[in-house]
């Protein structure tokens, strides 16, 4: 698993465009996990090597930040919020709604590779209180157990090949774990 | 200097000192976790505070953090008057315990516990939280420190210790908000040498010895003592901990002016040796076990009718023990030596008599130039530590070395240019260059650097460094003037002291006796000649005599062909004197005895003469002065006469590949008896510069190997490509130096060898650290 020459050249040049090296690593991060859906440990040695920080350092970032992750997820990856606001109008039915349909506990992928629920911190979308997240894009609101239960079957039954990227490579690692 | 007050009572406050610093030294007892004097404050644990007095009308008291204070003439305070500040503390405890197992009666930490004695001290003893703890998953961090994940309280002075001080850069602070972990990023031991001290800086359980807790004591029941370090010669302060006759544990001795609050990972788990299952613990004669007392084994075996003697002491042992043993040598008419191995005789000297103004940690600390040569960290670990303070602050630190070095990394990083590889026979001419170019106008580069130094550093190796390198150091720094140091780190912990007590030549003359036939029977105490860097030479020799008298507390290659073996004390179970690298005179003493008898080397004494006995007074008198330090105490430093040298041709220049040393931190005499620690020893591989492979027509990558050839010997092992070889170079361990019965500079020939096949390496050591059976530490709660 390695970054080609003409992918270490691109984050290169975007390096080059701030005072220190280290200020591209958050950028550096995103391009990995765009391309592998995580950030792999054989990436922390090759970002390193382009942005100054140790492996750990970078790990510490990521580990930080929610929106960067080190361990592998399902095709669809749904954030639910659980902070104050949508606690209050009921979230933890909502997230123990979406665990059961995706079968595994949250952060794992489900069996069919289909989706990985995570439990959020405050997304901004208070006033659709409860609120979610798709693939960090979709937002989704005023959600209840019904709604997710519904959204995840939906995701179940896509083709692998409907959504670009990902689904072979989901299966593998799946395949793996096993 | 000046005076505030802390509920009206005047407390007096040192330079630099913050709030905390001077209530902690009125002894009022302020709660604190994220203060360490060495790691300074971060005012984030929000325990340590106190409220301010207003000084004018109108202002409102405010309740503060005392360690990000700094201390300020007539500052006012309120603390136990308080009606606010103890409450602040309280509940900041008390969210702390809503994290925190209470799993108190099976922790480690249980009698050192820095959290179990603020909690009470501030009253917290009640748990009003009865939701769930969160749990945490542990990490197996290798066979020296272990993990407890739960009982961590955040406040980050494992990672400021580790990154920060130690600049480390394999363990950090993962996560965010109630879900922070300390950890590394993979599974497995540390790579710095300064790894151990996390345990001594948490607060809590959540880093312990793993060494100590399978062998576990309450600390309250250990027997300790103001110790030295016995593993190099910078000679930091320990306090060993023993209990029902075995050693337990050994953690640093703060408030000494050496080592401060730290040690390093050799010092702390190199005397577990003396656990050794292979330990000599009785006395053998002629491979029987006696049930005799030691000495008067030792008696008899001296009082032999057919033997001419000859003596042979250590240099680590310490300065009593040498100075019987000569006296000793005298009263038997015997050649008498400190040192195993000619070479390092004449380098450890030469070091010697350079060092009378050698630099202490401190001032290496505050240096604003360093030059190391050598590779200091495997030699002289908090040596080192101190070079990386200066490293931090981003003072210039230069490097001359010739094999990987932890240090050269460093230095690496910070300017790719401060890192020189070369040759050591080499390295005289280069300095020798760097002084002529400090005297020219327009000095540049390193010389640039030295000269606009105010408080220069000069730092070498005594043991990789040719006599005439070290010479040229030292040169060096006389040419920068007096505000110039130098300093050598020394191959064993009372280099200085045996350099004192050995004649000039003391280790080729008892050898050549030796091999001529002039003597038939060596007494060795805490020596292993048959392992040193004369291995072949001293084996042959000592195959012929009738008599090997070994005392020792390590099962080495010399006590294994001994004809009489007495077992004898480690340091922490005797009394001694060490003499450091920078000539500083400090004392030990015994922290237990053992529950078999061992020999106490101040035991040694009653086999001399009373003529030698005066002898042996009156020459300690002359050599430390009529004031022994008293153990724990700092010590002073003795300016001794120059000592006598005498010639030894040493390596030079070769047309092919020379030999030079790749150490590793952990490495020592004793050391490599310590299970653990040596657990850790790397892999033995060939070194070479991917430049220099290539030069010599070699195509290398990572699974190649290399057969080495030199004088009829072979060796064959795995390739490890690193550009911190020096070109001209191979750089192997000392075990692979043994086996290749080799010297230090010696020309060798390189030939490709099968290689290593595809499949990955094995499993390192760590695997074999796995927790105990039914370990239950934290509380049943296993990740
Ligand atoms: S592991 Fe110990 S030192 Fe590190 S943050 Fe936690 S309590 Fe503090
Ligand atoms: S630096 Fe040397 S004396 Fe200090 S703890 Fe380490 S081995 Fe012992
Ligand atoms: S609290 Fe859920 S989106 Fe803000
Ligand atoms: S010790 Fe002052 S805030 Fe932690």
């Amino acid at each position: 698993m390695s970054l080609t020459e003409h992918e270490i050249e691109h984050l290169r040049e975007h390096i080059e465009h701030y005072p220190e090296k280290r200020a591209g690593a958050i950028y550096c991060l995103y391009y990995v996990q765009d391309k592998y859906g995580y950030i792999p440990r054989a990436s922390l040695d090759e970002v390193s090597e382009l942005t100054d920080l140790s492996p750990t350092q970078l790990d510490e970032l990521i580990t930080f930040y929610t929106l960067l992750r080190r361990r592998p997820v399902g095709r669809r990856l749904i954030r639910i919020c659980d902070s104050i606001s949508c606690y209050t109008r009921g979230s933890e039915q909502v997230l123990a709604a979406a665990k059961e349909a995706s079968g595994v506990e949250f952060g794992q992928i489900s069996k069919d590779g289909a989706v990985t629920v995570l439990p959020s911190i405050c997304l901004g979308l208070c006033d659709r209180a409860p609120a979610g997240l798709v693939d960090d894009s979709e937002d989704l609101g005023e959600l209840t157990p019904e709604k997710i239960r519904d959204l995840i079957c939906s995701y179940a039954a896509e083709t692998l090949d409907s959504k670009s990227g990902g689904g072979q490579q989901i299966l593998a690692v799946l395949k793996d774990q096993q | 200097m000046g005076t505030l007050y802390i509920d009206d009572q005047p407390v007096e406050f040192q330079p630099g000192d913050n709030v905390l610093d001077a209530a902690k030294r009125a002894n009022i007892e302020v709660p604190y976790f994220c203060y360490h004097p060495a790691l300074g404050a971060v005012g984030s644990c929000r325990v340590c505070a106190m409220e301010t007095v207003p000084s004018r009308e109108g202002e409102q008291p405010r309740t503060v953090m005392t360690c990000t204070l700094k201390a300020q003439d007539g500052m006012r305070f309120r603390f136990a008057q308080s009606d606010k500040a103890p409450g602040v503390s309280k509940t900041m405890v008390e969210f702390y315990m809503t994290r925190h197992p209470n799993d108190c009666p099976v922790c480690d930490e249980g009698g050192d516990c820095h959290l179990q004695n603020m909690t009470v001290e501030v009253g917290h003893a009640y748990r009003r939280f009865d939701g769930q703890k969160k749990t945490y998953p542990n990490q197996l961090l290798g066979p020296l420190v272990w993990n407890t994940a739960n009982r961590c309280i955040t406040c980050y002075r494992c990672v400021r210790f580790y990154q920060d001080y130690a600049l480390g850069d394999d363990f950090g602070a993962m996560g965010s908000r109630n879900n922070v972990l300390f950890r590394r990023i993979d599974d497995g031991a540390f790579d710095s040498p300064f790894a151990g001290n996390i345990i001594t800086v948490c607060p809590t359980g959540t880093f312990t010895d793993k060494v100590f807790r399978r062998k576990y004591s309450r600390t309250w029941m250990l027997k300790k003592s103001a110790s030295i370090c016995a593993h190099c010669s910078v000679g930091c302060h320990v306090e060993p901990g023993a209990r029902a006759g075995t050693l337990r544990r050994v953690v640093p001795n703060e408030n000494s002016a050496v080592n401060q609050y730290f040690i390093c990972d050799r010092g702390r788990y190199a005397p577990h040796a003396s656990e050794a299952a292979n330990r000599p613990l009785q006395v053998k004669v002629g491979g029987q076990l006696r049930q005799e007392p030691a000495l008067a084994v030792l008696r008899q075996a001296l009082a032999v009718s057919d033997a001419r003697w000859g003596v042979m002491g250590s240099a680590r042992e310490d300065v009593v023990t040498n100075l019987v043993l000569q006296q000793l040598a005298s009263d038997l008419n015997a050649p008498f030596t400190a040192f195993t191995d000619p070479l390092t005789e004449v380098r450890t000297k030469t070091a010697v008599n350079l060092s009378l103004s050698a630099p202490s940690l401190q001032d290496i600390e505050a240096a604003d130039c360093i030059l190391v040569v050598g590779e200091l960290t495997e030699h002289a670990p908090m040596m080192e530590l101190a070079v990386r303070q200066a490293l931090k602050q981003g003072k210039p630190v230069m490097m001359l070395h010739a094999a990987a070095s932890l240090l050269a990394g460093m230095v690496r990083k910070q300017r790719s240019l401060q890192a020189q590889t070369q040759a050591p026979v080499l390295w005289a001419e280069t300095l020798q260059k760097l002084i002529s170019s400090l005297s020219q106008e327009q000095a540049d580069g390193w010389a640039a650097l030295l000269k606009n130094a105010k408080a220069p550093v000069l730092l070498g190796v005594a043991e990789v460094m040719p006599t005439a390198a070290i010479k040229a150091l030292a040169e060096l720094a006389a040419v920068l003037g007096e505000q110039a140091r130098v300093g050598f780190a020394l191959p064993a912990a009372n280099s200085f002291g045996a350099a004192q007590v050995s004649q000039a030549g003391s280790s080729e003359q008892l050898l050549e006796a030796l091999e001529r036939g002039d003597i038939n029977a060596l007494l060795v105490v805490g020596a292993d000649p048959m392992s040193g860097w004369q291995g072949e030479r001293w084996s042959k020799a000592l195959a012929k005599i009738q008599h090997l008298v070994v005392v020792d507390h390590i099962h080495s290659a010399t006590v294994q062909a001994a004809t009489v073996v007495v077992p004898s004390a480690t340091v922490s179970e005797h009394n001694g004197v060490f003499i450091n690298y920078e000539g500083r005179v400090q004392s030990f003493a015994k922290a237990y005895s053992r529950e078999t008898q061992v020999l106490l080397q101040e035991e040694l004494i009653a086999l001399l003469s009373g003529d030698a006995r005066a002898r042996v007074q009156s020459q300690l008198l002359s050599m430390l002065g009529s004031v022994m330090p008293s153990p724990g105490s700092t010590g002073s430093r003795i300016k001794p006469a120059t000592l006598p040298i005498g010639q030894l041709a040493e390596a030079v220049l070769g047309n092919g590949p020379a030999l030079v040393l790749q150490g590793w931190h952990g490495e020592e005499e004793v050391a490599g008896f310590a299970t653990e620690l040596a657990s850790l020893t790397p892999h033995d591989s060939v070194g070479i510069a991917p430049a220099y492979a290539k030069a010599l027509g070699l195509t290398l990558d990572k699974n190649s190997r290399l057969t080495i050839s030199v004088h009829n010997k072979q060796l064959t092992l795995p390739v490890s490509l690193s550009a911190q070889v020096a070109e001209g170079c191979v750089a192997v361990s000392r075990r692979a130096f043994a086996e290749l019965q080799a010297r230090l500079g010696d020309e060798v020939k390189l030939t490709a060898a099968m290689r290593l096949s595809e499949e990955p390496a094995a499993p390192s050591v760590v695997a074999h650290f796995t927790p105990l059976q039914g370990d239950n530490s934290n509380g049943g709660l296993r990740p």
